[in-house]
């Protein structure tokens, strides 16, 4: 009976713990396994891993050969998984939050996944991963497949692992699965955008600091890309040459864009600006005034007899240059003596609300579309790559912070399994005959070891001496052995 | 008696004697420390620490009679004494203390805000909640007034502090005027703090008449640029946003007096500052010149006439390329004064000769703006200038012109000018303007207005932010800890006559056990 109970006890400690794990975890893991593999499985091989040493240390301690007392083996197998558990749930608050803030270039925090918002992390995250595929297949750059429309094409690389060949990308030189491509577009995004805009601007523009003349620093200021953003050098995504000093000097970071002059896909040098770094648009209103005005200014041009027909004339060819304004100003600014990058201008003439819309947003691809000088980014705001980047490792956190109030939970609950466990394998049995063992020892002393009630020496205070201590612990043992082995009766000969 | 009974006994009052010595300080701390949090004072606060230190005492005195006497009389007596001495004595120190800061803040704040002289009499007055100040002046002539001050009464702080109820919102009301001072502001720190963390660069900043920049506006460490500037990156903090604040007023104030405009004034002190003799030597230093001479540092940062050029060429390409723009060029290019070759070749010079063309008078646009034009000024020169204002960069190892500023008021006011002004804008914390109906001030940004000059905080209640968090950081906490010790004095010192009573019968039974084994 004692050993089913053992048993009992035994499967409603780590089993439990990892069928736990593996029930909240499932899901996730049956969503991503395919896309970050061993990542995903992080949370349920931390309490395995955890359950072998403790088995491991269980197996040493108590072996029949151990000289410990049975108590003595219980407490510290219940240490165990207080320590470990415990521990990984203390080394979780200590060190996660630097590995969380290098993963994601300091855009997530620790407080934002640890409590119970890892849920909602983990399917941003899947998301990010969808919405990159359907921009990369919107920006031709994961091809279409014969057959399929865009929609389906983006099921189809949805559905598949980001590490699966791709059949289309057979004769690309560049990259053959969408984990190469994020690698290549975040590479270009970081090195090339986000690191080479000079401090502190960029950190002003994502921390809601974004002023006027932190934007024309952003645009204006003098660009340098670190060769330690770069991944590797001797890729076909890097140019570099070295200077007189012998310093590497990064020339261009390459982009993996649709060429629709040659119909394939390519690398090309790209200057990322500040909006899409942010990914949104920046939205002004200039009133809806302007319209009015333009009447005015034009009628104020000439004499009153041809005002009317002139400012018809003017209005007319106004609404051609309004309608074709956008599109102009795009080009301008993508000019390379402006910027030399996509903005796209949405302006809208009679409200006068005036968008600039990055290149790398859905819209953005949208509306290169319309010229054929124009190109549509395949990649998400700085944030969003670099959480799409780093999303293996997001998920590995993700999974180990599942987890991890259960570890503090499942510690305790382990070590109560444990000392019932202490107790089926007879501990107070064993601690009363050692205790009747120690009586036995005391009782073969000398008489002088004898004591009356005048030989007692008086502890007058908490900190009992060592001889006063020694006896009063023998005392115990001999009490409590007494007690156990049923009382004492007047006749017995005690010593 | 026998030796299980003996032995349960012995057991009771052994965990008898724990629990009592649990119900003292052990369990004071943890009552302590959990109002400290709800009040966001958090762990390590000073409360924390006379709690420790009253405890500590204890048990040292504790340990030193043991060594003295085995009595358990005597060290239940002396145990129960120093408890209340310590606790007790703590409180009433601190009732006598605190009221004295609490006058002595309450002067501080009359002095500060009244900006009264040394020889200047203030006795302080505490009626009902509030404390009053009476002020006598060393100028005779001036008759002695009463006011009241922002900072309230000690009994009007005892009345309200009550840890164990509504503590959140007692946290709230100690500081809600700083918290409004930071959102208005969009400044760094929180409701308790008021030090700045976003230093980018250390350096050692040059001082001027021999004070160093940090003495001006308050802050400390490595937050400055070469140039005693701070930092580009740099958020003012609390203290900082009420100095520069405070002397933009103050200064204002003074020139009021006399009837002068400060602003006219300091405009006046940057044309001499800007034509003396020394800033014309400076401006040929080679540190000047690396910076802003040809191809200087600065030009990384800020649009040149080679890169005006540049997007102005773009500009009019660009715009060509549109059918609709260029036929309108065609009809209209004439009554404009613009034609299609101008477009085509458009640059700065051009521009220039366009501007000409219409007549319009450069020069006193750019005066308007804040530009100082001279008569010798081409409209190139203006362009030029106005393009290097409004692109402008500092570069952190040059001096700026205000540096030459001789008068020391101005000069000051400049500074503070400048951050309130430029720095705040740049990093969307502005904390003044000059446009006092209309303008923005705090976290002005491109998609946000910041909020109106007219929330802007006024001098008394700058004065009042800066004299709660003089007292305020270590007040409160004390309080609390003041609080615990006067209700925990006298139940302390029951927990210790109990835990040593239960001691005392623990010793007994151990004695009667022991008794009971041998001769039963």
């Amino acid at each position: 009976m004692k050993t089913v109970f053992r048993v009992l006890f035994h499967l409603l400690s780590y089993p439990v713990l990892i069928a736990l794990v593996l029930w909240a975890d499932l899901e996730i893991i049956k969503d991503q396994y395919k896309n970050y593999s061993y990542f995903t499985l992080i949370g349920v091989a931390v309490p395995v891993v955890m359950m072998l040493i403790f088995y491991v240390v269980y197996l040493i301690v108590t072996r029949k050969k151990s000289k410990k007392s049975k108590l003595c083996q219980t407490v510290i197998v219940c240490m165990i998984p207080i320590l470990t558990l415990g521990g990984m749930w203390v080394a979780c608050d200590r060190y996660l939050p630097d590995v969380i803030s290098d993963a994601t270039s300091g855009t997530i925090y620790y407080e934002d996944l640890a409590e119970n918002s890892w849920k909602e992390r983990a399917d941003v995250n899947a998301s990010l991963l969808n919405d990159f595929i359907k921009m990369s297949v919107m920006a031709k750059i994961l091809p279409t497949p014969d057959g399929m429309d865009e929609k389906e094409a983006t099921e189809y690389y949805q559905s598949i692992s980001v590490d699966a060949e791709i059949p289309e990308l057979e004769d690309n030189e560049y990259y053959h699965t969408i984990n190469e491509l994020i690698a290549i577009q975040y590479q270009s995004i970081n090195a090339n955008g986000y690191a080479s805009f000079s401090d502190p601007w960029i950190g002003f523009a994502t921390g809601s600091r974004m002023t006027i003349p932190c934007l024309l620093h952003l645009l204006l200021d003098k660009r340098t890309v670190d060769p330690d953003d770069i991944d590797k050098l001797d890729s076909p995504t890097v140019t570099y040459h070295e200077d007189e000093e012998g310093n590497i000097v990064i020339d261009e970071v390459l982009l993996a864009v649709y060429d629709e002059n040659t119909y394939g896909i390519t690398l090309k040098p790209l200057s990322w600006t500040v909006l899409d770094m942010l990914g949104e648009n920046q939205e002004f209103s200039l009133g809806s005034g302007l319209k009015g005005a333009l009447v005015d200014g034009v009628g104020g041009m000439v004499e009153e007899d041809y005002r009317e027909d002139f400012t018809e004339l003017v209005l007319g060819l106004v609404d051609d240059i309004v309608e074709s304004v956008p599109m102009t100003l795009t080009l301008l600014v993508a000019d390379e003596r402006v910027l030399g990058s996509e903005v796209y201008v949405d302006f809208d003439f009679d409200s006068g609300n005036l968008a600039l819309v990055p290149a790398d947003t859905e819209q953005g691809i949208v509306m290169s579309r319309q010229s054929k000088e124009l190109q549509g980014r395949a990649a998400l705001d700085y944030m969003k790559m670099a959480w799409l980047n780093s999303n293996g490792l997001l998920y590995a956190i993700v999974m180990l912070l599942s987890v991890r109030t259960w570890f503090i939970y499942a510690s305790a609950w382990i070590a109560l399994m444990m000392l019932l466990d202490g107790c089926m394998r007879g501990m107070f049995a064993d601690e009363a005959k050692r205790k009747a063992d120690l009586y036995f020892q005391a009782s073969k002393q000398p008489k002088a070891r004898r004591y009356n009630k005048k030989s007692v020496p008086v502890a007058t205070n908490f900190m009992e001496t060592k001889e006063q201590k020694k006896l009063n612990n023998m005392q115990d043992a001999l009490v409590r052995a007494i007690k156990e082995s049923g009382g004492l009766n007047k006749s017995d000969d005690l010593i | 008696m026998d030796a299980k009974k003996a032995l349960r006994r012995q057991n009771l009052f052994r965990t008898l004697k724990t629990v009592s010595y649990l119900l003292g300080y052990p369990l004071m701390l943890l009552l302590l420390l959990q109002s400290a949090y709800a009040l966001g004072f958090g762990t390590k606060s000073i409360a924390t620490e006379v709690v420790i230190i009253a405890w500590a005492a204890v048990t040292a005195v504790q340990i030193l009679v043991t060594i003295i006497t085995k009595s358990y009389a005597a060290r239940t007596i002396s145990v129960v004494i120093v408890t209340v001495i310590a606790l007790l004595g703590f409180s009433i120190v601190f009732d006598i203390k605190a009221e004295a800061k609490l006058n002595d803040v309450a002067e501080s704040f009359t002095r500060d805000y009244y900006q009264l002289e040394k020889g200047d009499k203030v006795t302080i007055t505490a009626k009902e909640d509030k404390l009053y100040a009476e002020i006598k002046y060393a100028d005779e002539s001036k008759e002695s007034v009463t006011v009241e001050t922002p900072i309230k009464s000690y009994n009007e702080h005892l009345s309200e502090f009550k840890p164990w109820s509504g503590g959140s919102g007692l946290s709230g009301s100690i500081n809600s005027l700083q918290g409004r001072l930071i959102s208005t502001y969009n400044i760094k720190g929180t409701g308790s703090g008021n030090k700045n963390t976003d230093g980018s660069r250390g350096a050692e900043a040059p001082s001027i008449d021999g004070k160093d920049p940090e003495i001006w506006f308050g802050e400390t460490g490595d937050v400055y640029n070469p140039n005693g500037l701070y930092a580009d990156a740099y958020i003012f903090g609390v203290e900082q946003t009420i100095q520069i604040l405070l002397t933009i007023y103050r200064t204002q104030e003074e020139y009021e007096a006399k009837g002068l405009d400060a602003d006219e004034a300091l405009a006046a002190a940057y044309l001499e500052a800007e034509t003396s003799p020394e800033w014309l030597a400076y401006k040929n230093s080679k540190e000047y010149k690396d910076a802003y001479g040809p191809n200087g540092t600065a030009y990384n940062y800020m649009l040149t006439e080679e890169r005006v050029d540049e997007l102005l060429s773009a500009l009019g390409t660009g715009l060509l390329r549109n059918k609709y723009i260029k036929d309108a060029i065609s009809l209209l290019g004439g009554t404009l004064g613009i034609s299609v070759s101008d477009l085509e070749n458009l640059s700065l010079d051009k521009v220039v000769e366009i501007i000409d063309g219409f007549g319009v008078d450069v020069a006193s646009l750019a005066g308007g703006m804040g530009v100082i034009v001279t008569d010798d000024m081409t409209t190139r020169d203006v362009l030029v200038k106005l393009i290097y204002k409004f692109s402008y960069y500092q570069v952190p190892t040059v001096l700026p012109s205000m540096y030459f500023i001789k008068d020391e008021t101005l000069r000051t006011y400049a500074y503070a000018k400048y951050y309130a002004e430029v720095h705040g804008y740049n990093n969307a914390c502005v904390l003044y303007t000059e446009d006092q109906e209309n303008g923005h001030i705090g976290g002005v940004t491109m998609s946000d207005d910041g909020e109106p000059a007219s929330s802007a905080f006024t001098a008394e209640e700058l004065c009042t932010v800066r004299a709660i968090n003089t007292y305020s950081g270590r007040f409160f906490p004390l309080m609390l800890a003041r609080r615990y010790a006067m209700f925990f004095a006298a139940f302390t010192a029951l927990a210790y006559l109990l835990a040593f009573f239960f001691a005392y019968k623990q010793h007994m039974y151990g004695l009667i056990l022991k008794d009971s084994i041998y001769h039963e």
